[in-house]
């Protein structure tokens, strides 16, 4: 017995130091976000993720609204709802996936998380019912998940082929997540009658930590809304270099290397690059390298979709060369949110920069 | 303090034959699971098999708790079942996180040793995650038995309940009739993205596939990087599939014959196809007058090693020399 107490402290000092640890990289990652180091999706995921783990070290009430079964039942549906379209849904969706995980955090309130807690704090009628809902909730997986995966293999290529996408798009790896993480709860929700918390319970204190869980879940909420928007607001950031490139083999004209970057919002945003050599001859000014529809896919997008607008190459009877290329920045997280960016190049026949970029 | 290697032995030893089935199974599943060996070699069916008659045995050992109506059960059997599909949606979620990680590594293997084959879930994991499904909660229930009990209570097993293993040779003879009578399925892919490309001609892969009872009785195919310059539909990347002479401008620098690119061509089904079912097989080309391009695929398909139980099988790809798919067959 006392080798097992032992045992269980050490386990929990060694958790305890591996959360601490964690929590100094996450702190560390933020930082480093800040100053460029790291992108700023991957700063605020794990900010998500420190929020998801003190949400989950706070013992909650479900509240009036969520102790009705009703309301409770409504709320697994639309779980079910939005675990299904996941399922099906070209692409990644954020919104969707935000709404999931607000609906996953009321559950975890509506049910108090009692699939998931450890043994010692349930009482015997508790543990019942929870292992109950443990029964029904693999049954249902197993009918969900394996008639998935049947019929998707066995009923033409093509539903072969549309589970292959829907797991390379990430929709289907949620949807089983999300089953894994939180059928239990769904069927505690759903079959508990009203005031699944009872009344024999003691009230819980709204201390520090429960307050600290709500300023970072509404933070986890405020701050994709700020950092979309500065996408419109923020003043764009341009930076251009340009020198004399040497181009082997042209000995009649003169070339020069165009280096541009765009950037638009701060931390969710865009940035558009355009690098180019192009010459010119005194006849016409003409593209090296670097002015081509290839050319005008390279972008990178933190919690944005970027798509091209226009992407044209021509040159003017005066041999002026002119290149344009313009793309939209959309938010992932408010669709709504969108700006347009444009890199030109305008160069005549005897070198003069007109436009850039 | 730990106990001698030969102590664990001998506790291992002393083991109840529900462990020690279960233990069979789990090691089946990760057979199955495991991305080596990279092929069953037609084997999958005999696994399939072997895994349904570990999982009756386990069933009559436990008396079906897991499965049983609720009224035949009283409230100590409800609770120990409930713990048991408590304990198996654990070990659920690690075995699926364990079998998406090796799911990965398999699709690198594949990427990185070249290797083709149809998208989506493979046989071979359909078969490990419906078998992890049905058999866990009578696993965790037959683990535990020695604790609880439950089964014991209910006095010996009557002989009679042992007849339902006369399912499995059942089974295996009713599929080696129906296996080859099974209908066949077509998977035809054209993979977006490729970056493979030739002076003077343009490229496109094709994945032809056709199965035997969506794949559980075999399947016969190729892989082929097709190009083609106005003039010709040719293939390219297998030397077997000879380059026809003046397609392409810079053709006197290749290898006579072609290149050797098993990534780009290979006349093979894919490595996750023949996991249950063999195939021999033989590509050929045929280019006519007008510059059209048939490729064909003969081959012998098997539900099991040693080509037992055999049936033909023939593919036709036709490519136009402007790189139109004219006909698959």
């Amino acid at each position: 017995m006392t080798n097992r107490l032992a045992l269980a402290r050490l386990t929990n000092r060694i958790i305890e130091a591996l959360l601490g640890l964690t929590l100094l990289v996450v702190v560390a990652v933020i930082l480093m976000s800040f100053v460029g180091l790291v992108p700023a999706g991957l700063a605020y995921l794990l900010f998500v993720f420190v929020t998801v783990f003190t949400v989950r070290s706070v013992p909650v009430e479900p509240g009036a609204w969520l102790g009705l079964r009703i309301v409770r039942r409504a709320l697994v549906a639309l779980i079910a709802v939005i675990t299904v379209d996941l399922l099906f849904i070209n692409g990644f969706d954020i919104p969707t996936l935000i709404a999931l995980v607000l609906c996953d955090f009321a559950l975890g309130r509506a049910t108090r998380r009692v699939a998931g807690a450890p043994d010692e704090i349930l009482d015997e009628r508790q543990a019942i019912w929870r292992n109950r809902a443990y029964r029904f909730a693999y049954l249902i997986f197993a009918v969900a998940a394996g008639g998935v995966l049947l019929a998707s293999d066995f009923v033409s290529s093509d539903t072969r082929q549309w589970l292959a996408n829907s797991l390379q798009r990430g929709g289907a790896f949620i949807s089983l997540i999300q089953l894994l993480a939180f059928l239990p709860s769904m069927v505690i929700a759903w079959t508990e009658p009203d005031r699944i918390s009872g009344a024999d319970l003691p009230r819980l204190r709204n201390g520090l930590a429960a307050q600290l869980a709500g300023l970072l879940v509404a933070l986890c909420l405020v701050i994709p809304i700020v950092l979309s928007l500065s996408i419109v607001f923020a003043p764009m950031r341009i930076s251009r270099i340009t020198h004399p490139e040497t181009i082997p083999g042209t000995t009649a004209s003169s070339c020069m290397y165009f280096g541009a970057r765009e950037e638009v919002g701060v931390g969710f945003g865009a940035s558009v690059p355009l690098n180019a050599v192009a010459c010119w001859n005194g006849t016409t000014a003409y593209e090296s390298w670097g002015l081509n529809a290839s050319d005008c896919l390279i972008y990178a997008g933190d919690f944005a979709t970027v798509s091209t607008l226009e992407c044209r190459r021509s040159t003017q009877p005066d041999g002026t060369l002119r290149f344009t290329y313009r793309v939209r920045v959309q938010s992932m997280f408010l669709p709504f949110v969108t700006r347009d960016v444009a890199l030109n190049l305008a160069l005549t026949k005897n070198g003069k920069v007109l436009q850039f970029p | 303090m730990t106990a001698s290697p030969r102590t664990q032995l001998a506790r291992i030893s002393a083991w109840p034959t529900e462990r020690v089935v279960v233990v069979l199974i789990g090691l089946l599943w990760l057979l199955l699971v495991f991305p080596l060996p990279r092929s069953l070699g037609g084997s999958g069916m005999l696994v399939a098999v072997l895994l349904l008659t570990l999982d009756l045995v386990l069933g009559i050992l436990t008396r079906g708790l897991a499965f049983a109506p609720i009224w035949r059960l009283d409230e100590r059997l409800t609770v120990i079942r409930d713990q048991a599909y408590r304990s198996a949606f654990r070990i659920m979620r690690t075995a699926i996180v364990v079998m998406l990680v090796l799911g990965v590594v398999d699709s690198a293997l594949k990427s990185f040793s070249g290797q083709s084959g149809p998208d989506g879930v493979s046989l071979r994991f359909l078969l490990a995650f419906i078998e992890m499904l049905v058999v866990l909660p009578t696993a965790v229930v037959a683990w535990e038995q020695t604790a609880t009990r439950p089964s014991v209570e209910h006095g010996p097993l009557p002989p009679t309940a042992w007849i339902i293993l006369l399912l499995a040779p059942v089974l295996l003879v009713a599929w080696t009739a129906l296996a080859p009578s099974l209908p066949v399925r077509y998977v035809v892919t054209r993979p977006t993205g490729s970056s493979f490309d030739l002076t003077g001609a343009r490229c496109t892969q094709f994945l032809v596939v056709k199965e035997v009872g969506a794949g559980l009785a075999g399947a016969v195919g190729f892989h082929a990087e097709v190009c083609w310059n106005g003039e010709k539909a040719f293939v390219v990347g297998d030397p077997s599939l000879p380059l026809p002479s003046g397609v392409l401008p810079q053709q006197d620098l290749m290898p006579p014959g072609g290149l050797s690119e098993p990534e780009l061509t290979a006349c093979a089904p894919g490595v996750r196809e023949t996991d249950f079912g063999t195939v021999s097989q033989t590509c050929t080309q045929l280019i006519d007058a007008g510059g059209t391009l048939t490729l064909i695929a003969h081959g012998r398909v098997s539900p099991y090693p040693g080509g037992i139980a055999a049936r033909p099988l023939d593919i036709r790809l036709v490519v136009a020399r402007d790189g139109t798919l004219v006909a698959v067959e």
